[in-house]
C-alpha cells in the first residue's frame, strides 16, 4: 500500500465513523495535538469528531535525513472523538483490517503509556499500540487540557504514517517507502530534511528566534486579552515552534525553558477561557 | 450452595499493576464479606490485561437468621403493683417491632429487667455479593485511574462489561453505567465474539477455549518454561528479574514465547545497549552466553496470543530490534565524539530536583564531598584526584544521546565511556557503579571508590530533599527517597572500614546549600531515616526486632558494622550470662537517667571503698580491650570480655552505696558508672534486648 493510499484509505475509514476530514493544520506544530482541531475542540461539551493528517515538526529528533528511523517532521493521522464511543477500540482494531491487516496473523499489544504536555497543561491516559514489536499508534483517553478537567473526556487515536507504512511495504527505511508507484518518500522529504536539521542545528539565529518568541508571545496575549480566539492561538503556535528550534539549537538553559513553558502554557489558558467561554 | 462469579472485563490495564489488583479485589471482598454471616468457601481472584475476576464458591442461599438482644425498662416499672403490664412496657413492645412472645425478664447485677429478643432473618446472599462486588470496586487501589464515559467514575481503565453469575442467574449490579450480564468475550484480538454463561464453571470453559488463561501462574510457567527451552536449544540462558517476568507474562492473555535472532555482525555496541533495547524495549527476553558473561545473537519474544503466524510476530520483533540497535550503534558513536570532561558544562542545563538547583550544582557539590570525605578518611593523594574526578565526571553521561535514549543505562555508559577514554580504571568503574543498588536484591558497587561515590551521591540527595521538606511516606516517595536510604545502609555495611563519618558528611553536605530548614533538625531527619531503614534491613536478614534496635540506637557512624554487631547479640541472647549484661546495662542506665551529672571525670582519690576500686580498674581495662576487639571485628570475643566485666559490677552493687551522702563521693561513683556505660554501649545498646525473666 502506497504512502498517500494509507492516508486515503483512513481518512475512508473515519470518515464513516462520521468524523469530519480536514486538511492538514496549516502550520507548524509538534504534534497532532497542538492543531486547533484538537486542543481548542476537546474542551467544552460539544461533541467532535475529526480526522485529519498533521505533519509534525520536531526538530530535537531531526537527523539530517541520515537516519533510516528517524525524522525533522514525520507524519502523523489524528482521529478525535469526543465523547468516546464504547466500542472504540473495536472501532480501531477495525481500521487496521480495513488497511489489509489480518489480525490473527500478527500480535496487538496495547503498552501503558501515559502523556503529559506542560505547554498545553494536558494529561491523557493511554497506551502505544504495537504491532509485531513496532509502535504505530498513541491511543490516549484525554484527560485534561489547559489544567481543565474534561468532560466528556475525548478519545485521541495517533497513527504514526510512516511507520505504518514501513509496516505495511516492509521497508527498512523511511526513506524507501513508496509514495506513489513511481515517487519514493525519499525523494520527496530527504533534501527538506537535511536542509531543515542544517537550519535547526547549525545555522538558526539564536538571538532572532529569542526576539521572535518574545514578539510571538506578546502578539498572542494582546489578541487573546481581547477575546479574538484564533489568531491568538496561532500565535501560540508559533511560539512553541520557536521554542523547538531553539532547544534544538542546545540554547535554552534550565530557568529559561521555565519561564517559556510557563508563558505558553498562560496562552493556552486564555484560549482555553474563550473557548469555555463562547460555550457558556 | 452456589458458586459466584464476578467479571470485570476492561481495556488493557497496565501489566505491572495487574497482579496487585487481582490480590486487592480478594483482600476487599474478603474483608466485605466478613461483615455478614454468609456462609461460603473459598475466595479466588484471577487478573489478566483485559480482565479482573473474583470467584467465590459454595456461597449459602441466605445469611444465617440472627437474634438481637434489646434491654428494655426495669422489671418494676414494666409491671405495675398487681403484675399488669404498664405504658411503658407497652410502648418498648410497640417501639421495637416485638410481641408479648418475644419478652423475657432477665436479672443483672440483683435488679430484674425486660429484655427483648428481635429476630433479624438474613438477607439473601445476592444482595450481599452484589454489596460486595461494588464496594470491591470501588476501593480498589491504583496509582493513576481515569475517566472514560458520561459516568465520570475513575478507574484503573475503561470498564466495557461486568459479568455476574450466582450460580445460573444473573445478579444485577451497576457500576459506571455498565449493568452486568452472562455475556463475557473471549481473547481479544481474534475472538473477541461475545458468549455467553450458563454457570461460573462454563464460563471457565468457554474462556479457556477462547484462549484465555486465567491465571497467572499457569501462564506464567508457560512461559518460564518456553524461555528455558529455547535459550539452551541455542546453547544460551535467560537470566531476570521476578518483577519483570511478572510484567511480560501480564502483557498477555494467552502468552507464546518464540526465539529470535538478533543482528549483531555491523553493530559495535555495548552489551548493556542490547539489553535495553531487548528488555526495556521490546519487553523480551536477551539471550546470554551460558557462563552469563555475553550477550547472544538471540532474544526471545513473548507473543500475546498462539503460535500460528509467529514467523510474522518474530520477523517485526527483529526488524524492530535492528532499528533500535542501529540508533543505539549510531548513538553510541556520536557520542564518543565528545569527552565526558567538556559534557559536564551542558549540565547547567539539566535540573536536579526542582527547587533544588541543575546537576552542575550537583556535580561542585559532589566534588567538594569528594575532597572532604578523602581528608576524614586520610586518603592517599593518588586515591582522592581519582575520587574527586570521578566525582567530577559522574553525571556526566546524562547528557550523552545513549542515556537520553535509554535513561536506565546512565552510570553504566558513564562507566564505558571513561574506560574509552583512557581514564583509570578505578575512575571509570565508580563513575559506572554510583548507582547500584538500584533495586532491592541488585548487586553493590564493588571498588571503594564505587562506594564512596554510591554513598556521597545519594546521602546529597537525602540532605537536601529532607532540608528542602520535600515530604515522602512508604507509600508516596516520587523521588525514591527510601529506597536512597535503604541503598547507602546497604553500601555503607560493605565497607571494610568499621566506622564511616557519617554524621560529619551529613553536616557538611547541609552547609553546602542554603536549605528550609535548620542543620540540626535536617541531620536529625537523615539519621532518624538511615537508622529506621537500617532497622528494616537488619530485621529482613532474619534478626528479632530487639536485636536490631540495640544496634540502631548506637550513634549512626557505627553503621558498617550493625549488622554484624546485631547478629552477634541475636547469636547471645539466650545466654544466662548475657541477660546479666541486659539487667546491668538497664540498671545503671536507670541510675543515671535521674541523677544529673556534671562530669564523668573520676578523681581517684574519692574511691574508697574495695569494689569500686576493683571496677574503675577493670572498667579501664575493658575499654582499652574493647575498642582493640571492634577494631579487629571480634564480637565475639567482647560479649565473653563482658560475661567477665558484669560480676565486677554487679559486686560494686552489692556492696557500694552509689547515692552517698556526701555530694563528692556520690558524683564520683556516679561518674565511675557513666564510664562502665560506656563499656556497654561502645558494642550495643544492650538495654533494648527483651529477657524472659
Amino acid at each position: 500500500m502506497y504512502f498517500q493510499e494509507l492516508i486515503s484509505k483512513l481518512e475512508h475509514f473515519w470518515q464513516k465513523q462520521g468524523c469530519v476530514i480536514l486538511p492538514p493544520f496549516d502550520q507548524e506544530v509538534g504534534a497532532g495535538t497542538l492543531s486547533p482541531y484538537t486542543f481548542l475542540k476537546v474542551l467544552g461539551k460539544k461533541p467532535w469528531r475529526v480526522a485529519y493528517v498533521q505533519p509534525s515538526r520536531r526538530p530535537s529528533d531531526g537527523r539530517y535525513g541520515e537516519n533510516p528511523n528517524r525524522l525533522y517532521m514525520h507524519h502523523q493521522f489524528q482521529v478525535i472523538i469526543k465523547p468516546p464511543l464504547p466500542n472504540i477500540k473495536d472501532i480501531y482494531l477495525d481500521s487496521l483490517k480495513y488497511l489489509g491487516l489480518k489480525l490473527a496473523k500478527h500480535e496487538i499489544k496495547f503498552l501503558e503509556d501515559n502523556w503529559e504536555t506542560a505547554v498545553l497543561g494536558a494529561q491523557g491516559v493511554g497506551w502505544e499500540v504495537r504491532l509485531d514489536g513496532l509502535e504505530i499508534t498513541q491511543f490516549t483517553y484525554f484527560q485534561s487540557a489547559a489544567g481543565v478537567m474534561l468532560d466528556p473526556v475525548s478519545v485521541e487515536i495517533t497513527y504514526g504514517l510512516e511507520r505504518l507504512a514501513m509496516f505495511l511495504q516492509d521497508k527498512d527505511n523511511i526513506f524507501d517507502i513508496q509514495w506513489n508507484e513511481t515517487t519514493t518518500y525519499g525523494e520527496l522529504r530527504k533534501n527538506d530534511e537535511r536542509e531543515e536539521c542544517i537550519y535547526a542545528f547549525d545555522e538558526s539565529d539564536p538571538k532572532l528566534l529569542f526576539e521572535l518568541f518574545d514578539k510571538y508571545e506578546s502578539e498572542a496575549k494582546r489578541i487573546l486579552e481581547k477575546g479574538v480566539l484564533m489568531p491568538g492561538y496561532m500565535y501560540l503556535l508559533k511560539c512553541s515552534h520557536t521554542f523547538n528550534l531553539l532547544d534544538a539549537r542546545g540554547v535554552i538553559s534550565v530557568n529559561e525553558r521555565q519561564n517559556m513553558i510557563g508563558r505558553m502554557r498562560n496562552l493556552a489558558e486564555l484560549s482555553a477561557k474563550i473557548v469555555l467561554e463562547r460555550e457558556g | 450452595m452456589r458458586d459466584f462469579l464476578f467479571e470485570v472485563y476492561t481495556e488493557e490495564m497496565p501489566a505491572r499493576l495487574i497482579n496487585d489488583l487481582a490480590f486487592q479485589l480478594r483482600e476487599l471482598s474478603t474483608k466485605k464479606l466478613s461483615e455478614y454471616k454468609l456462609q461460603h468457601g473459598e475466595i479466588l481472584t484471577y487478573g489478566t490485561p483485559r480482565r479482573l475476576v473474583l470467584y467465590i464458591m459454595d456461597v449459602n442461599e441466605k445469611e444465617e437468621d440472627s437474634i438481637n438482644e434489646i434491654k428494655g425498662p426495669p422489671h418494676k416499672i414494666a409491671y405495675d403493683e398487681e403484675g399488669k403490664e404498664t405504658e411503658a412496657l407497652k410502648k418498648f413492645i410497640e417501639n421495637n417491632g416485638l410481641t408479648y412472645q418475644d419478652i423475657e425478664t432477665k436479672e443483672i447485677k440483683g435488679n430484674k429487667y425486660i429484655f427483648g429478643y428481635k429476630k433479624i432473618s438474613g438477607r439473601s446472599a445476592v444482595e450481599i455479593l452484589k454489596e460486595v462486588a461494588q464496594f470491591a470496586l470501588k476501593n480498589l487501589n491504583f496509582p493513576r485511574g481515569m475517566r472514560w464515559n458520561e459516568s465520570n467514575v475513575v478507574f484503573i481503565r475503561p470498564i466495557r462489561s461486568l459479568l455476574s453469575l450466582f450460580g445460573n442467574d444473573i445478579v444485577d449490579i451497576e457500576y459506571a453505567g455498565i449493568k452486568s450480564s452472562n455475556k463475557s468475550y473471549g481473547f481479544y484480538f481474534d475472538s473477541p465474539i461475545e458468549f455467553i454463561c450458563d454457570s461460573p464453571i462454563d464460563y471457565f470453559k468457554k474462556l479457556r477455549e477462547r484462549y484465555v488463561i486465567l491465571e497467572f501462574e499457569e501462564r506464567k510457567n508457560i512461559v518460564e518454561k518456553e524461555l528455558k527451552k529455547l535459550a539452551s536449544s541455542v546453547s544460551g540462558r535467560v537470566k531476570y528479574e521476578p518483577e519483570f517476568l511478572e510484567e511480560v507474562v501480564n502483557l498477555t492473555e494467552f502468552p507464546t514465547p518464540f526465539l529470535c535472532e538478533l543482528n549483531l555482525l555491523n553493530f559495535n555496541i555495548p552489551d548493556c545497549i542490547v539489553e535495553s533495547v531487548i528488555k526495556d524495549h521490546l519487553k523480551s527476553f536477551p539471550v546470554f552466553s551460558k557462563d552469563s558473561s555475553k550477550v547472544m545473537p538471540y532474544f526471545i519474544g513473548v507473543r500475546n496470543g498462539i503460535s500460528d503466524f509467529t514467523e510474522n510476530v518474530k520477523k517485526g520483533y527483529e526488524k524492530v530490534a535492528t532499528a533500535r540497535l542501529y540508533d543505539g550503534a549510531f548513538f553510541f558513536e556520536e557520542d564518543k565524539k565528545e569527552k565526558l570532561e567538556s559534557r559536564v558544562e551542558k549540565l547547567k542545563d539539566i535540573i536536579f530536583i526542582n527547587g533544588l538547583g541543575t546537576l552542575y550544582d550537583k556535580t561542585e557539590r559532589l566534588v567538594q564531598i569528594s575532597e572532604f570525605l578523602s581528608r576524614l578518611l586520610s586518603l592517599d593523594n593518588r586515591t582522592s584526584s581519582l575520587f574527586k574526578k570521578a566525582a567530577y565526571l559522574s553525571k556526566a553521561d546524562i547528557t550523552t544521546q545513549v542515556v537520553k535514549e535509554f535513561p536506565e543505562l546512565q552510570g553504566t555508559m558513564g562507566g564505558i565511556y571513561a574506560k574509552l577514554e583512557g581514564l583509570e580504571d578505578e575512575i571509570s568503574q565508580a563513575i559506572a557503579e554510583q548507582y547500584l543498588p538500584r533495586f532491592a536484591g541488585d548487586d553493590l558497587p564493588k571498588s571503594t571508590l564505587g562506594k564512596y561515590l554510591s554513598i556521597i551521591d545519594k546521602l546529597d540527595t537525602l540532605v537536601l530533599s529532607i532540608g528542602k521538606g520535600i515530604e515522602f511516606t512508604s507509600s508516596k516517595d516520587p523521588l525514591g527517597l527510601r529506597r536512597s536510604a535503604l541503598s547507602i545502609v546497604q553500601v555503607v555495611m560493605s565497607l571494610e572500614q568499621k566506622e564511616f563519618p557519617i554524621t560529619k558528611l551529613i553536616e557538611f553536605i547541609a552547609s553546602l546549600k542554603e536549605l528550609d530548614k535548620e542543620k540540626t533538625e535536617i541531620s536529625k531527619e537523615v539519621v532518624n531515616l538511615l537508622k529506621e531503614r537500617a532497622n528494616y534491613f537488619i530485621r529482613s536478614n532474619n534478626i528479632s526486632y530487639d536485636s536490631a534496635n540495640a544496634v540502631t540506637e548506637l550513634p549512626i557512624d557505627f553503621l558498617p558494622t550493625f549488622l554484624e554487631r546485631a547478629k552477634t547479640l541475636e547469636k547471645y541472647k539466650d545466654d544466662e550470662k548475657f541477660k546479666e549484661i541486659v539487667i546491668a546495662h538497664k540498671r545503671i542506665r536507670n541510675i543515671l537517667q535521674k541523677a544529673s551529672l556534671n562530669s564523668n571525670l573520676i578523681v581517684l582519690d574519692l574511691l574508697i571503698e574495695k569494689e569500686e576500686k576493683e571496677l574503675f580498674e577493670v572498667t579501664k581495662e575493658s575499654e582499652k580491650l574493647i575498642s582493640e576487639l571492634i577494631k579487629n571485628g571480634d564480637y565475639d570475643a567482647i560479649i565473653h570480655l563482658l560475661y567477665l566485666y558484669v560480676p565486677a559490677v554487679n559486686k560494686f552493687f552489692d556492696h557500694v552505696l552509689v547515692m552517698d551522702k556526701d555530694e563528692k563521693i556520690r558524683n564520683n561513683r556516679l561518674a565511675l558508672l557513666s564510664n562502665v556505660l560506656q563499656v556497654f554501649e561502645s558494642f550495643a545498646m544492650f538495654s533494648e534486648v527483651v529477657i524472659e525473666k
